[in-house]
């Protein structure tokens, strides 16, 4: 009798321990820059959470902004992305602190992974930035803390510099057709490790471009839910950023390469016209883009 | 009592059971094979989600492994390390403390480079006179290269010389583990911000 109430309380551990450590769910939902494939050595968006109350945040969660984009071979925009997603993200804590978080993946496998407190959420802009110069990537958080830094465009630069995998040497940017799915290669949005419902937060993406090795320039922008965001092939399978789709986020308020993602409750459908405009990116600051 | 045994063990087993489906099913919720429809018409190609990682899954002993992670690099402020100074007429010196933590029983030590000029995080401030590297201001105080056994917390210091007089009008920079690299993710949870 002993032994079996020891076994019964053993294994209710075992499965209350389990679903307390469960793989997060990953919920996300972005944008992607809408236009024929091309090249890219960089790529960058402006984030901002200052309009959310992160005291409201769980302790176990935190609220994640992430640009992503899809590695290349030998410059040939059409036919080779290597299977290689390089991500640059901003997350916000409960405690209000701002941590970067770099990373590559392949496969469903990170490849590289740096993190670090860069500020708060009270910062007025952060920037990401992703460059790719074979056989280097760097990943640079640009971080404004006031509006006298960013009016005198006095940032702090956080460069976190690590290499290009599978042979990497270009980003794509875009989005193509390939093998009856639609593959978005340049995506930013927003993603958690758990759907945050607790209170109504705001994430910013802005300024979003990429350099085509002239000018910093844009697209049209649409949204990409979990499901139809496919960035990458490998492996015979499409590769998408998150792992389900945010439910209740919005896109609230949007101008050219502008989204503000709201979670009130609705929630965003896919491909929705976010921007029409395209062509260079003009900013009020400048570091960030040198 | 010998149904009352057998009852309990079944109970047991079920449990256990259960178990086993919910982390099958957890995992197979991220990379969950679906048939991917598309403008171009449907498509039988497979699609998989990728998860983004943090501190929070990095430093869990059942998340990490899953993702092929078996240990990462921790580096936080020595206690006697202020996360706010001010730069005064001389160098300072700071200490951090890099603590290699292992998931593996077969992984039971790290190789970290220690190069301000090398790999791994770079700190610049851009003031009104033009641009400093942080990496510029500091050195270390061990070998470029150590040896961090598992569960082996070594402290590192660094000096900190003061920006070059030419950069002028700068308020404030953060100072941290510049030029650190590893084999292992790194969790930097050091704050310093220096004052002038």
């Amino acid at each position: 009798m002993a032994k079996a109430l020891i076994m019964i309380m053993l294994a209710t551990s075992f499965f209350l321990s389990s679903i307390a450590q469960v793989t997060a769910d990953q919920p996300y939902v972005g944008g992607y820059l809408d236009g024929t494939v091309v090249n890219g050595s960089r790529v960058i968006a402006d984030v901002y959470f200052r309009d959310t109350d992160y005291s409201s945040i769980p302790s176990s969660k935190w609220l994640g902004t992430v640009i992503s984009v899809a590695g290349a071979l030998n410059n040939n925009p059409i036919t080779n992305p290597s299977g290689v997603v390089y991500q640059n993200g901003l997350l916000l804590l409960s405690n209000g602190s701002v941590r970067w978080a770099p990373q590559a993946w392949l496969i469903g496998y990170p490849l590289c992974y740096y993190e670090k407190s860069v500020g708060n959420c009270y910062y007025v802009a952060y920037y990401e930035r992703i460059d790719i110069s074979s056989p280097s990537v760097t990943y640079k958080i640009f971080a404004y803390p006031s509006g006298q830094s960013h009016d005198n465009d006095n940032p702090a630069i956080y460069t976190w510099l690590n290499q290009t995998y599978a042979g990497d040497t270009t980003f794509l940017i875009g989005k193509q057709l390939h093998d009856g799915v639609y593959y978005k290669h340049f995506q930013f949005g927003v993603e958690s490790n758990q759907r945050i419902t607790e209170t109504q937060w705001s994430v910013g993406n802005n300024m979003v471009a990429y350099y085509n090795g002239t000018a910093w320039y844009y697209y049209s922008g649409k949204t990409a839910t979990y499901g139809n965001n496919a960035i990458t092939w490998a492996s015979g399978s499409a590769w998408g950023i998150g792992g389900e789709a945010y439910a209740g986020v919005d896109a609230v308020e949007t101008d050219a390469q502008y989204v503000r993602w709201n979670y009130s409750g609705t929630s965003v459908s896919n491909d929705v016209s976010l921007w029409t405009q395209s062509g260079i990116s003009y900013d009020w600051v400048s570091k960030p883009y040198q | 009592m010998r149904k009352i045994l057998g009852f309990t063990t079944l109970v047991a087993l079920i449990i256990f059971a259960l178990v086993l489906f919910v982390e099958s099913s957890t995992i197979s919720d991220t990379d969950a094979a679906a048939d991917v429809s598309s403008d171009g018409g449907p498509s039988s190609t497979s699609f998989h989600g990728i998860p983004f990682l943090t501190s929070m899954e990095i430093t869990d002993p059942q998340i990490a492994p899953k993702y092929g992670i078996n240990g990462y690099l921790h580096i936080s402020n020595s206690p006697e390390t202020p996360s706010e100074l001010t730069l005064g007429e001389y160098e300072q010196c700071l200490v951090f403390l890099l603590r290699f933590v292992s998931f593996s029983p077969e992984v039971t030590e790290t190789q970290v480079t220690l190069d301000p000029s090398g790999s791994g995080l770079s700190i610049e401030q851009v003031c009104k006179t033009g641009t400093f590297k942080v990496n510029d201001l500091i050195s270390y105080n061990v070998s470029k290269t150590i040896t961090i056994k598992a569960g082996e917390t070594i402290p590192v210091a660094l000096i900190l010389h003061k920006p070059p007089a030419n950069f002028a009008g700068w308020v404030s920079f953060p100072a941290g583990p510049v030029g650190i690299s590893a084999n292992v993710p790194i969790i930097d949870d050091t704050e310093v911000t220096v004052y002038g």
